[in-house]
């Protein structure tokens, strides 16, 4: 008898639980749920009604503040894009939109939808308005070497400074273009009629880079890049080129990309893919992950595998840190889409880095950091290491 | 062939007896209606349901509109304008539930093909001409709105409407105008009288 009561009252359990409930409940009980602000309870709610394929403008809405309201932005996103498909001139959740695309670094979408609805953005009291002229960048760095040789061409530190600028054109096109100049030393050892000789001198280059980024929609966009490094020797002018092409398109908590490119440095063709991806656990930039595997081919080297790792934590209220491990033989890798191009014949066997990024305000942010870098000299197979401490300042307008 | 007959004979009967039966199903639900209980008129219809019936599915809709069941109300009357493309009545029907969830898309979409169908319906132009001007598309809402006050100049909303879509184009001329006879017809309405004060 005992028995028949337990398993009775254990069938009656998920027949209660799964009571069917209808439109005009979850209606109801979403919206009362977002009055009292229970966002968690909103959210299985929610999902409940669109696994019961109750789909419509006010749920996505609510659904997409709750996960705003939890800073969960990937997935506000999500739920903010597929409400305005039932309404897309919904002036409150287009600027939950607007802002969920700011707060996961998606300035571009961002600056898009705010061009695309112009009419219902101007009227609005925005902490951030896209501009024309959108950012400027200006970065040195000098990278110490511990390179020692007794004879030969010893590798010494390296200077470097440039200044950056951004242009938005109306959210679809983004166009970042930098000057920069850096020069390398280098010491000739050699022994002339018994003495020991040491000839300085530098490499002298001019760099310009040029990067364009073209919104194509639905999270895809399509960046071409070219980098010019004109390099100036004692006895030599030359030129270094790199074209690029990457794709990529954002999911909910997943960023995907693939980088082509094509470089001619010192003679040498260097071809790269580069498939990325990048996940964000909590949808949102308070914790990143990146792999990235570099297949590299230089000259007529065999096609070489650098395997890299990023992750970035956000430690302070405007302040993140970022780590950054690269391990694998290359020979002129190139990094970003050619924003950091190695012209140097050395190899790089390994790098890592620790960035540091603070945000004074909504226009202000200073970036340290110190990379570490592992290389080969190509006529020696002597093994160095490149110290390389930057710091950039970055102003939004 | 002798149940043959007994069926020709019975079938007027039963048809009969089948549309008594729809007529006092109808009449039910409009006295359920009339007192609020909008679940019970439904059940009145929903116990004789024929989905092909234009009649029972704009009913309901109507009725599941009442319940604030949108979802119900928006297929039985999207059923509706299934049964009879051309039905106006059940496509403004189809717009109260969907616009009840937020879904001005679909809104549009189904007073556009409203306006396919018959261009001068007024109640639409208007409609078209406010949702534009919420949305601060003044352009638009000028070209829906302009039609209904050239069919009822003396229709005080269109007036005042238009009189606000000239003020936010910069027609201040045009817009005091309009405002001036929307106070013909509806004098110290504050809508126009501050208008009249903006442009002043």
């Amino acid at each position: 008898m005992y028995r028949l009561v337990y398993f009775l009252l254990l069938i009656s359990a998920p027949v209660f639980s799964q009571s069917k409930k209808d439109f005009v409940t979850y209606n109801k009980v979403t919206f009362d749920l977002y009055e009292n602000e229970a966002w968690d309870q909103l959210i299985i709610t929610g999902m409940e009604a669109l696994n019961n394929n109750y789909d419509f403008f006010y749920l996505r809405s609510r659904l997409g503040i709750a996960y705003y309201r939890k800073s969960n932005f990937a997935k506000s996103i999500n739920h903010f894009e597929k409400a305005l498909l039932f309404n897309d001139s919904d002036p409150v959740i287009l600027e939950y939109l607007f802002f969920a695309y700011i707060f996961s670094n998606r300035y571009q979408e961002a600056s898009r939808l705010y061009y695309k609805h112009f009419q219902l953005f101007k009227v609005k009291d925005l902490s951030v308005k896209p501009k024309v002229f959108d950012k400027l960048y200006i970065q040195g760095g000098i990278k110490f070497s511990d390179h020692n040789t007794e004879l030969g061409t010893q590798v010494d530190n390296i200077s470097y400074g440039y200044i950056g600028a951004s242009i938005n054109i109306r959210g679809r096109f983004n166009i970042f273009q930098y000057v920069g100049i850096l020069s390398q030393g280098f010491t000739d050892k050699y022994i002339y009629q018994g003495y020991l000789y040491n000839y300085h001198y530098y490499f002298r280059q001019f760099e310009y880079y040029v990067h364009g980024k073209l919104l194509l929609g639905k999270g895809w966009f399509i960046s071409p890049a070219y980098h010019l490094i004109r390099v100036d020797v004692i006895s030599d002018k030359y030129n270094d080129h790199y074209y690029g092409l990457s794709i990529n398109k954002n999911f909910n908590k997943i960023r995907l990309g693939i980088n082509i490119s094509k470089a001619y440095i010192l003679d040498t063709d260097v071809t790269q893919i580069v498939p990325e991806i990048s996940y964000y656990p909590l949808g949102n930039t308070k914790l990143y992950f990146t792999l990235i595997n570099t297949n590299n081919k230089s000259g007529n080297n065999d096609l070489k595998n650098q395997f890299s790792g990023k992750m970035g934590i956000k430690v302070f209220n405007k302040t993140w840190l970022e780590g950054l491990y690269a391990y694998g033989k290359v020979q002129f890798p190139s990094y970003d889409n050619g924003y950091v191009l190695y012209n140097n014949p050395d190899y790089l066997i390994s790098r890592g880095g620790l960035f540091f990024y603070h945000y004074f305000n909504n226009h202000s942010q200073i970036t340290l950091g110190y990379v570490l870098e592992n290389k080969e000299q190509i006529t020696t197979e002597d093994q160095y290491t490149h110290h390389l401490v930057i710091a950039g300042l970055n102003i939004k307008f | 062939m002798k149940s043959l007959i007994i069926i020709i004979l019975l079938l007027p009967t039963f048809c009969f007896s089948q549309v008594e039966q729809h007529i006092e199903a109808f009449s039910e639900s409009y006295a359920l209606e009339a007192v609020g209980n909008f679940a019970k008129g439904i059940q009145e219809i929903e116990n004789l349901y024929d989905e092909n019936s234009y009649e029972m599915n704009l009913r309901l809709g109507w009725l599941y509109y009442n319940l604030g069941n949108y979802f119900e109300s928006k297929n039985k009357y999207q059923k509706a304008v299934d049964l009879m493309p051309y039905s106006i009545e059940a496509k403004l029907g189809y717009v109260l539930p969907v616009s009840a969830m937020g879904n001005w898309n679909d809104v549009m979409r189904t007073y556009e093909n409203i306006l396919e169908i018959d261009p001068q319906n007024t109640l639409v132009n208007y409609r078209m001409g406010a949702i534009y001007y919420e949305r601060k598309e003044y352009e638009k809402a000028f070209s829906y709105c302009e039609k209904t006050v050239n069919l009822y100049p003396f229709d005080y909303d269109s007036v005042v409407l238009l009189g606000w879509i000239n003020y936010q184009m910069g027609n201040l001329r045009e817009a005091k105008v309009l405002f001036q006879k929307s106070m013909l017809i509806k004098p110290n309405n504050q809508s126009a009288e501050y208008g009249l004060d903006l442009i002043k």
